[in-house]
């Protein structure tokens, strides 16, 4: 009798406590997050190790790590990854400063900030379809915007039709897109910061320089790491936009100059529908966004 | 405050687990359905995909709207595709997902694949058990969908590659005859050339790319006669043009494809085929365009392009897809889509072509010679290595040889 009280009491206690709770309004989530993400990466991962094709994954092989030695003697999976370390490289700064810049800006007593901020925010909620179909038609030949960049010594062309300048294109494309999530983002972390620091700082004569560099900055050094991890990985994952303008064509057009990791494996997994091939790529890139996230977290920790 | 969480905290299980179930239980969304008809008896559901025009959409609905009069057991619902492109692309998925339609018309450059990897069913027991009548349709068309000596395809519509020309362009170029050859073409291209249109679009496309090869006796040969000199050829001619400034591709204008930059008037001629009736009719409905053969490079040579529609492996209810297909191919529907320039594979109709479509009379002596794509069995993966490696020269500045182009691409294609 005493046992079975003493049981019960613990169940009470356990069910009671801060940790239980915590778990169960966690499970909606991990419950999902299991089934569209974690099940899907598993499946992935062992059809890496199988000749497959999509359409009958019923007939699969198992090839051992044929997939991944077939792949990393492939030159266009190097070119894939370059392109894709061009767009995080290109664009992930850029759109870090800049949406540090924006909020800053929008943060400040200004009339009509709401305005700007919905402005800026607009982009980001809209569908990539949309704004790339919009970037199309302002950089072709012969727009303004394509003769005002002539002026940096950009030639006069179709931004996205010109090899050299495509994989640009989609990196504006992600910058553009993007400002208005880290704005948000780093708008609340500057909405955190006591403003008793500026205030002594400026009793003690430091230059907005100085604030910057030495408040803002250390304050809002989380959420850069944040919004450096989501950007890297969203410009990793770049996806619909390559699409959009590789219409009518191969993915990755022109002349495979925008072909990134996600477009290796699609075209090999889903177009050729060799998804086992396709999975074994996505494995590697797995893994490679997992080195550079935890080399960002590494390099931040130690400038902090 | 713990207690008052308990609640909410059972809510969210519950909600997740309905999510998961409703996850779970959505597998089968897109399967054939049964339901009692009015009748009392059941009622199949068979779903058809396509791609193409607004216009073929309505023929399509409205002939969904009527298959009950013949075939009082099926609900037909039509899905479209944006483009050709976008079904090929979503279609592997589908069929791995189980939701893809039933059956669907495609044309007969993408089809070899899918066939080869038992994606399509083989329609030669259900002929028998369904009784549709496959005698009906002309020899040419019929052949095109035999593989191996089986029948995959129920025949819609057959049509050789057509060359278009700008009228009025042409006519205040001064230029009399129209071309019969690329070296004629060549020249008039320098004429129709100015600053705001290009003589001709070359859109580097298999599809447009295959006609010049075949006109030039050449062609793919399933992957084995890529690098003849026939096809090397046929790629000097489309480079010389470019190399001249009188050719133009799509994309390099922003455009999606070959008919948007004529329809634009942005090109004065261009390789097409018979869905410029129904897209120009929309698109630039005051435009006056002449259509000939493709010109000849040495030989006269074209393709042969072949709407079918194919049941898939996974259908349901294969005999009802079939069905539904047939009916696709009944007179009324054919009737329809020869107004919008389809050339039926219906025997019944083959004369009635010319006579509704009167600007593709020039064509007709290219019905003859006109022949199937003979991609290599992996289509896709050719069609994007030629398209990547023309795209390469014409818009990244490469300057390989088509001889070193074709030998790059035939080494991949044994």
């Amino acid at each position: 009798m005493t046992t079975n009280s003493n049981k019960q009491s613990r169940l009470r206690s356990i069910a009671d406590s801060d940790m239980a709770v915590g778990w169960l309004f966690t499970l909606p989530f991990l419950v999902l997050w299991a089934w569209w993400f974690f099940y899907p990466f598993i499946q992935s991962f062992i059809r890496s190790f199988q000749d497959a094709n999509f359409a009958a994954l019923d007939e699969a092989k198992f090839i051992g790590l044929q997939n991944y030695i077939t792949i990393l003697h492939d030159p266009q999976f190097y070119r894939a990854v370059l392109h894709s370390l061009q767009i995080v490289v290109i664009a992930v700064p850029i759109q870090t400063v800049l949406g540090l810049l924006v909020a800053m800006l929008v943060n400040q007593k200004i009339k009509g900030k709401g305005i700007f901020r919905t402005i800026f925010f607009i982009p980001y909620i809209t569908s990539q379809i949309a704004v790339t179909t919009v970037f199309m038609m302002l950089f072709k030949q012969g727009t303004f915007v394509t003769e005002f960049f002539t002026l940096f010594g950009f030639a006069d062309t179709t931004w996205f039709a010109d090899t050299r300048y495509a994989l640009l294109f989609v990196s504006l494309l992600f910058i553009f897109q993007q400002i208005g999530f880290s704005m948000i983002v780093y708008l609340s972390a500057l909405q955190e910061v006591p403003k008793d620091l500026y205030e002594a700082g400026q009793m003690d004569g430091a230059s907005k320089w100085a604030q910057f560099r030495f408040i803002t900055i250390p304050y809002v050094k989380p959420i850069t790491f944040f919004v450096v991890s989501v950007a890297t990985i969203l410009g990793f994952q770049i996806y619909d936009q390559i699409a959009a303008i590789s219409r009518y064509g191969a993915l990755g057009s022109p002349a495979g100059a925008t072909s990134t990791v996600v477009t290796y494996f699609y075209q090999n997994g889903i177009r050729y529908m060799n998804i086992g091939y396709g999975s074994a790529a996505v494995v590697l890139f797995f893994f490679i966004i997992m080195i550079i996230t935890f080399l960002q977290k590494k390099l931040l920790d130690e400038k902090g | 405050m713990r207690k008052k969480l308990k609640l909410p905290a059972t809510l969210m299980i519950i909600f997740a687990l309905i999510l998961v179930l409703a996850a779970c239980g959505s597998k089968n969304e897109g399967d054939n359905q049964t339901a009692p008809n009015g009748d009392g008896d059941k009622k199949t559901t068979v779903t058809m995909g396509f791609w193409g025009t607004a216009q073929d959409l309505k023929t399509y609905q409205d002939a969904a709207n009527s298959i009950s009069a013949e075939y009082p057991n099926i609900e037909l619902k039509i899905k479209q595709y944006p483009s050709s492109d976008q079904f090929w692309n979503a279609l592997p998925g589908e069929i791995a997902a189980k939701v893809a339609p039933d059956f669907i018309k495609i044309s007969n450059e993408g089809a070899l694949e899918y066939i080869n990897k038992g994606l399509f069913a083989p329609l030669d027991e259900l002929v028998k058990t369904t009784g549709v009548d496959m005698g009906k349709f002309n020899k040419a068309a019929s052949d095109i969908w035999k593989v191996d000596g089986k029948v995959y395809g129920v025949p819609n519509s057959s049509s050789p590659a057509m060359f278009f020309i700008n009228e009025d362009m042409w006519k205040k170029a001064g230029l009399g005859a129209y071309p019969t050859t690329w070296d004629e073409v060549q020249v008039a291209a320098k004429k129709l050339t100015t600053k705001d249109v290009y003589g001709i679009t070359i859109n580097l496309d298999p599809y447009h790319i295959t006609n010049y090869a075949k006109s030039f006796g050449g062609g793919w040969g399933n992957g084995k006669t890529i690098n003849t000199p026939e096809n090397v050829k046929a790629l000097q001619t489309i480079f010389d043009m470019y190399d001249e400034g009188v050719a133009v591709t799509p994309k390099s204008l922003g455009f999606g494809w070959d008919g948007e930059v004529f329809s634009n008037g942005k090109s004065a001629m261009t390789t097409g085929g018979h869905w410029y009736k129904s897209f120009l009719k929309d698109a630039a409905p005051n435009l006056k365009y002449a259509v000939v053969p493709v010109p000849k490079g040495t030989v006269n040579g074209s393709t042969l392009i072949s709407d079918a529609y194919v049941v898939l492996d996974d259908a349901k209810n294969k005999e009802a897809a079939l069905q539904a297909a047939y009916f696709m191919t009944n007179e009324k529907v054919q009737m329809d889509f020869l107004k919008l320039g389809n050339n039926s594979s219906l025997t019944s109709l083959s004369d009635k072509y010319f006579e509704s479509n009167p600007e593709f009379k020039a064509v007709q002596p290219a019905i003859d010679y006109s022949t199937d794509f003979g991609y290599p069995e992996e289509s896709k993966k050719f069609k994007d290595e030629l398209v990547n490696n023309l795209e390469n020269n014409i818009l990244g500045g490469m300057k390989k040889s088509p001889q070193e182009i074709l030998d790059g691409i035939q080494a991949q294609f044994k």
